[in-house]
């Protein structure tokens, strides 16, 4: 088990290594230009910015960029109040401490070890860009989880509740709904919640920080709203397969209700392929809903990335990326580990003894 | 039951008796006999032939006997009548085909034609009147115009990136699955592209290479093949070792022909059904585009939706005739695809 | 009655046993229909049937007869689509054609219980089997929590689980075929039944699991005092279990009667064709008498008698009217024009009388030709040292090892072993499908296997064929039957213009015996026996010198098999050709083959002629294979005594096997101390 959970984050690790690197290299490809903001790029000379460039190895071959990229993905930092005074890169600190150099500190400095992504040098000018993430994040997992808990309840019940009477009013009415949930574009769903919400309820049409529960309420409906028909969707199809098979005739042929065979039999396993995902769907709530968040406004994880990249915040663009992917590859590293745990079927050890 | 009974009575009627043969009672207990002699025969309607003749030999032919298991069941025949049965896609399907037609005539009978359009500040938002037949836009351009258009644009876009993954992923699939030492390739390829959201390479490309619509429907395809290719990629290793392609290698049959006699047919409700699903599937993909602004297209009925984000709460002409032309079109879609698929699924048919 | 053998079982005391009683269930011109899709289909078509006490009643049927949607009445489980239409079901008193839902709780399980066909699917994946069984047992038992368990221990022991308690918490993934088969007969059983419905039980698995099956059915019958409904399609399971049988055609109730009586005496025509076309009764050399055609479509209205159109016997009454049920015995009734006093005096075929002598062989034409008794024998196939291997690294699994033999000219030469022996393996790489690890295989001399040349290539392709087992899986089913059956031939253009293609498909189709118009109909118009012609004609049209047969009648209903094997003989005899014959049905290989090899656990165990192989099994897992092979006679087997095969008794870790020739063509696998015994055996 524990083989298998170490090979399988060291290929997680690997997946994230390979797109961050393919992405920070074709970021190289944009002209140079990105690197400063706006108001400096009016102010700097050219050789102002080729200084500046050199300065901070942004003229090196983009493979050397990359390898400093990685060095000085862990740093440590010697600070003064709340600025970096000096920084060293991981390699850097433990050369020097095994040649027993010390680390002078002037008054009122301080050290301490830090993540370093790079500054923002637009979105959020200076700040270290994991800062500026980790900021965000909160408010798109409160969403998130919120309407991830209340889809999952509702969808997975009114799935059950189709399957069992399937083609009856209920489940009518339920494909209904996933059909058009799911066919019609979400930003035409998400206009007519937002029509209805506001002209009805009064509920803000744009988050505000004034009132940050009335402001949410609209698009965890929103997210839910498409989760749910998906939970529903699925949750119907699995429990219709699952009735079909032939170990229900069996329960049945026992004398078990077929109250009992639903909830003894039927359900949980038609429930394994839905938790496979589950995993990754919280993991996922951290990164926030792009369409949603910049829907309403709110200032999540969601349009970051829209609003870093036509502002090439290059730094920040990268360190979202990275961000993603590495939710990406725990999500579905989770599920897999999950998956395990649940399904007797699926085996990370090979057991000798089937006969 | 109204059937039985007047079966039963010619029974009655005619008075045949149970025909009973050689019956050694000797070894039973004639008590609890009441209901023995079962499955009481009727001579009913009797055709004209003698009775002696009946109980003679008739003829044996065994071409008879090799025809009598003969069943005319036909797939593709079967499809469509299970097809034309779901009645919802049907109706939606006619709609759509007005609408569709209607995309290239509604232009022709308006006043106003797209390419004329000019900023009018005096008719800013005009609600929907005979002028204008769907209002005006926040710049005072004629919506009716300029929703078909975009509606032509949209389906122009979506049939090409539909069309695009299904080619591209049915390829890559065949390819996938039927040469073993590139299924690993495949496999990494796809978990590297999968573990990660589609919408933040369409961000990236959006950066690098531009945000054109022509641009961002090959990114679409580019990303967009996975699904498909997978899809396809279990098929053929469903259909691979089959019997029949078992017996394709014994005949010394080529690759090519195996993959396009053997496999591709059996692939053809899929691929139909992928590429229907694609079609509603890259439209709503398109609104998310725009709406996050990684598309510069000045109309296309994701542009349309986004740009009535601002005004619709006052405006609402603004949001309801793109919506409700979208989502005709990706409700219908999305209805055929699911009609193929039930109707394509053996089960269903019998 | 006419049979001369030792009568072991009392079947006239069963007889009257059974008149003396009230019937515990009887079902009476029970009528089911499915809708499909707007069609209506009559399934059951008037069956009528009575059950009593204590008593084993097999039904007997070819897929379609109906008989697994009757007795599906009896527990209320039939499809969702189909439905009673007619009749009743009599149970303690009540209608069970009347039940509803709800009612079905009463009796199911609790009453009537049934285990299912397939042990594979049947039991819940992610459930302990223990916690499986346990809900019988507190649902019928109302047994609860510690003793609940125990109950389940006990019934594990009893359906032969060992380890019961370690077993207990398993999931069904870790159980064989065959104890699963076990596990789901405890499920049945723990819910005490009155009457168990057996549904083809033992066709998904092997001949010696099948034969522990059936004795544990028969034990727990004994202890429980169940009455039992055992449906099959395999008549010498039938001569095992019953005591009395109903045969189905059509969707009826054609002839009823017991055991005994059905076998020996029956009346029936559809009966006699059955058993006439066992290859156990066949002389070896001879045409088996099949029954041609196929069951018929219950789509179709059905006039007459069903089965009129495939009876050689068939009366011109049949084609008008249904006939009506007579009374041969009291306990024989018989559903055939034949039975009435108008109609002309049949004898029963002679075949059927051979079924008495079934001891001894079958018989063999002795004026046959056996190649390899031919001094001049001429080897075609050789096969040397063989391994297959598939997978690699800690997954590696060697699927046939250190194979040896030789096939010649003109012989069948059969290879008979379980599922997973490596038979089929063995099968595909002469024909090139499957790579070989180690070894060579020849042809005429030549090395086929390995890389070999193009022109090479191209000969083994002309003269080696293969007729695949599965007749639904074989064909493409998206090809028209003249793609399919000249796909060979494009592939070399063997013709010199399409009119030719044309004429060479139409032969090949009418050589198999059939129509030559099928060739522009598609595959799944045909039914199985057809279909598995169309894929003889496939091979047939390369003009290849050796067909590898891979269970090619395994998959077919029992009249369609005598059809195929005939016409493998056939063409044997027209066109001189050399079969490989593969198989798990000892009895078939017996009436086909010149010579048998055994293959277990992808080695081969055993070699001899066909008739030495019977009379002088040497190897133990030889005679533990005979021992289980089902025999049609129920005194002979009813007191079958199953040898039981432990691999373990071999040690092997100081003397090694060989493969040793024990006598001339009489091979065996063993080692220096084993090959003794055989030989001293062999000189008694």
């Amino acid at each position: 088990m524990l083989k298998y959970c170490v090979k399988r984050l060291l290929q997680s690790l690997i997946t994230v290594l390979l797109i961050v690197s393919i992405v920070f290299l074709l970021m190289r490809l944009l002209p140079t230009d990105y690197y400063f903001r706006e108001d400096e790029l009016m102010k700097f000379t050219d050789e102002q910015k080729n200084e500046r460039l050199e300065a901070e190895g942004l003229l090196d071959p983009p493979l050397v960029q990359l390898a400093n990229f990685y060095r000085n993905m862990i740093q440590f930092q010697v600070t003064k109040g709340k600025s970096v005074v000096k920084a060293y890169a991981l390699d850097q600190y433990i050369g020097m401490k095994l040649r027993g150099e010390e680390i002078e500190l002037a008054k009122g400095q301080k050290t301490q070890w830090a993540f370093n992504l790079g500054m923002s040098r637009r979105v959020a000018a200076g700040q270290p860009v994991q800062k500026v993430i980790a900021e965000k994040m909160s408010v798109s997992m409160q969403i998130g989880l919120t309407s991830l808990a209340i889809s999952l309840v509702i969808g997975v019940t009114l799935g059950v509740l189709q399957a069992r009477k399937k083609d009856g009013i209920l489940d009518r009415v339920g494909i209904g709904y996933t059909v058009f949930v799911n066919a019609v574009p979400h930003l035409v769903s998400y206009s007519l919640l937002l029509i209805l919400g506001n002209k009805v309820l009064g509920l803000p049409a744009v988050y505000k920080a004034r009132e940050p529960v009335n402001s949410l309420i609209l698009p965890v409906t929103c997210l839910a709203l498409g989760n749910t028909a998906g939970y529903m969707l699925w949750m119907r199809r699995y429990m219709v397969d699952e009735l079909n098979k032939d170990y229900i005739r069996l329960a049945k042929l026992k004398g078990l209700s077929s109250t009992s065979v639903m909830f003894r039999h039927v359900l949980r396993n038609a429930f394994v392929p839905l938790a496979q995902y589950l995993p990754y769907s919280i993991v996922f709530t951290v990164g926030g809903s792009l369409l949603v968040e910049s829907f309403f406004s709110i200032p999540g994880m969601g349009p970051m990335l829209s609003t870093a990249i036509p502002r090439y915040d290059l730094n920040l663009v990268q360190a979202i990326v990275m961000f993603y992917a590495i939710l990406g590859v725990i999500g579905v590293f989770l599920g897999d580990l999950l998956m395990c745990l649940i399904d007797p079927r699926i085996s990370l050890i090979r057991k000798g003894d089937a006969r | 039951m109204a059937k039985k009974q007047q079966r039963r009575k010619t029974v009655q009627e005619l008075e045949q008796p149970v025909v009973k043969l050689d019956v050694d009672y000797s070894a039973v207990d004639k008590e609890p006999k009441k209901e023995r002699p079962y499955g009481r025969a009727y001579l009913g309607a009797r055709s004209a032939m003698p009775e002696e003749q009946l109980f003679e030999f008739a003829e044996y032919r065994p071409q008879d006997a090799e025809k009598i298991g003969y069943s005319n069941y036909s797939y593709w025949k079967s499809v469509w009548q299970n097809f034309v049965k779901n009645k919802p896609a049907i109706v939606m399907s006619i709609v759509f085909i007005l609408l569709f037609i209607f995309t290239f005539v509604a232009e022709s009978i308006s006043p106003y034609s797209v390419a004329t359009l000019e900023q009018d500040n005096k008719s800013i938002f005009l609600l929907p009147s005979s002028e204008h037949w769907f209002g005006t836009t926040q710049a005072g351009k004629d919506y009716w115009v300029i929703t078909w258009y975009a509606t032509r644009v949209s389906l122009a876009l979506a049939a090409l990136v539909a069309v695009g993954q299904i080619v591209a992923g049915t390829i890559i699939g065949l390819v996938w699955g039927y040469v073993r030492k590139l299924d690993r390739f495949f496999t990494e390829l796809y978990n590297l592209i999968d573990n990660i959201p589609t919408i933040i390479y369409m961000t990236l490309i959006a950066l690098m290479v531009g945000q054109s619509i022509g641009i961002m429907a090959v990114t679409m395809i580019a990303f967009g093949w996975l699904g498909t290719a997978r899809n396809v990629r279990n098929l053929v290793f469903m259909y691979r070792d089959r019997e029949y392609n078992l017996a394709s290698r014994c005949l010394g049959t080529r690759l090519w022909r195996v993959l396009f006699r053997n496999i591709f047919p059996y692939l053809i409700s899929v691929i139909i059904l992928r590429l229907t699903l694609a079609i509603p599937g890259t439209i709503a993909y398109e609104t998310t585009l725009s709406y996050l602004g990684l598309i510069s297209e000045e109309y296309s009925l994701g542009i349309l939706l986004k740009n009535a984000r601002d005004s619709f709460l006052r405006f609402p002409h603004m949001l309801v005739f793109p919506a409700v032309i979208v989502s005709i079109i990706t409700v219908t879609f999305y209805l055929v695809g699911n009609a193929f698929s039930d109707a394509c699924d053996p089960r269903n048919h019998l | 009655m006419s049979q001369t053998n030792v009568q072991t079982v009392d079947f006239d005391a069963r007889a009257r046993q059974v008149l003396s009683q009230v019937p515990l269930l009887s079902a009476r011109d029970l009528e089911v229909t499915f809708s499909l899709r707007g069609q209506k289909l009559t399934a059951i078509r008037g069956a009528s049937l009575d059950l009593y006490e204590g008593e084993t009643l097999a039904i007997v049927g070819e897929s379609g007869s109906g008989k697994s949607v009757f007795t599906k009445c009896f527990v209320g489980m039939l499809d969702k689509n189909g439905s009673i239409t007619g009749g009743s079901i009599t149970y303690q008193g009540e209608d069970l054609a009347q039940y509803t839902e709800k009612d079905w709780l009463k009796i199911r399980g609790r009453k009537i219980a049934m285990v299912t066909q397939d042990p594979m699917t049947s039991l819940n994946p992610l459930k302990p089997i223990g916690k499986q069984i346990l809900e019988s047992v507190e649902l019928h038992q109302g047994l609860k929590g510690k003793a609940a368990k125990q109950e389940v221990i006990r019934i594990l022991n009893a359906v032969g689980i060992p380890e019961p308690e370690r077993r207990y918490k398993q999931y069904p993934h870790e159980f064989s075929g065959g104890m699963r088969q076990r596990v789901v007969i405890a499920i049945a059983v723990a819910c005490r039944p009155q009457i168990l419905i057996c549904d083809e039980p033992t066709t998904a698995l092997d001949v010696t699991i099948q034969a522990q099956i059936l004795d544990l059915i028969r034990r727990l019958q004994r202890e429980q005092n169940m009455t039992i409904i055992y449906i099959t399609h395999d008549l010498g399971v039938v001569a095992n279990v019953a005591d009395r049988v109903a045969v189905m055609y059509g969707g009826q109730v054609i002839e009823i009667g017991m055991a005994n009586e059905v076998f020996f005496d029956p009346k029936h025509p559809y009966t006699w064709a059955l058993l006439s076309a066992l290859p156990q009764l066949g002389v070896k050399g001879e045409k088996l008498p099949a029954i041609d055609g196929t069951p018929p479509n219950l789509f179709n209205k059905i006039k007459g008698d069903a089965f009129a159109p495939r009876n050689r016997y068939a009366l011109n009454i049949d084609y008008i009217e249904e006939p009506p049920m007579y009374e041969v015995t009291a306990t024989h009734n018989v559903k055939a024009w034949l039975r009435d006093p108008r109609a002309p005096k049949v004898e029963q075929p002679k075949a059927i009388e051979r079924l008495s002598e079934l001891v001894k062989p079958a018989g063999t034409d002795p004026n046959a030709y056996h190649p390899h008794l031919d001094p001049n024998r001429e080897t075609l196939v050789q096969v040397k040292d063989l391994q297959v291997t598939f997978g690699s690294g800690r997954k590696k699994f060697v699927a046939v090892n250190d194979v040896n033999f030789e096939i010649y000219k003109g012989e069948t030469f059969a290879l008979v072993g379980e599922s997973g022996s490596g038979k089929t393996t063995i099968g595909r790489a002469i024909v090139r499908i499957n790579p070989i690890t180690k070894g060579e295989i020849l042809f005429k001399g030549e090395r086929i296997s390995g890389k070999i040349s193009k022109e090479m290539d191209t000969k083994v392709i002309r003269s080696l064929q293969m007729i695949f087992q599965d007749p639904m899986a074989s064909l493409n089913e998206r090809a028209k039957v003249d793609y399919i059956v000249s796909e060979g031939l494009i592939n070399y253009h063997l013709y010199k213009n399409e009119h030719e293609r044309q004429d060479k498909v139409q032969n090949a189709l009418q050589e198999v015996g059939l129509l030559p118009e099928f060739s522009s109909r598609f595959p799944h118009e045909f039914s199985g026996g057809q279909r598995q012609r169309i894929g003889i004609a496939r091979s047939l049209i390369m003009q290849p010198e050796f067909i590898v047969a891979d269970e090619p009648i395994s998959a077919l209903d029992v009249s369609i098999r005598a059809q195929v094997l005939n016409l493998l003989n056939e063409l044997k005899k027209q066109r001189g050709l050399t079969y490989l014959f593969i198989a798990h049905d000892l009895s078939v290989v017996r009436f086909i083959s010149d010579r048998i090899a055994v293959i277990h656990k992808g080695q081969i165990v055993e070699l001899a002629e066909a008739e030495e192989l019977f009379a002088h099994p040497l190897h133990p897992y030889t005679k533990a294979l005979l021992s289980a092979v089902p025999n049609p006679n129920p005194y002979v087997e009813r007191v079958k005594q199953l040898i039981v095969y432990d691999p373990s008794m071999h040690d092997y870790s100081v003397d090694k096997p060989v493969w040793r020739e024990i006598k001339p063509d009489h091979f065996v696998y063993g080692n220096q101390k084993e090959l003794d015994g055989y030989a001293a055996e062999l000189a008694l």
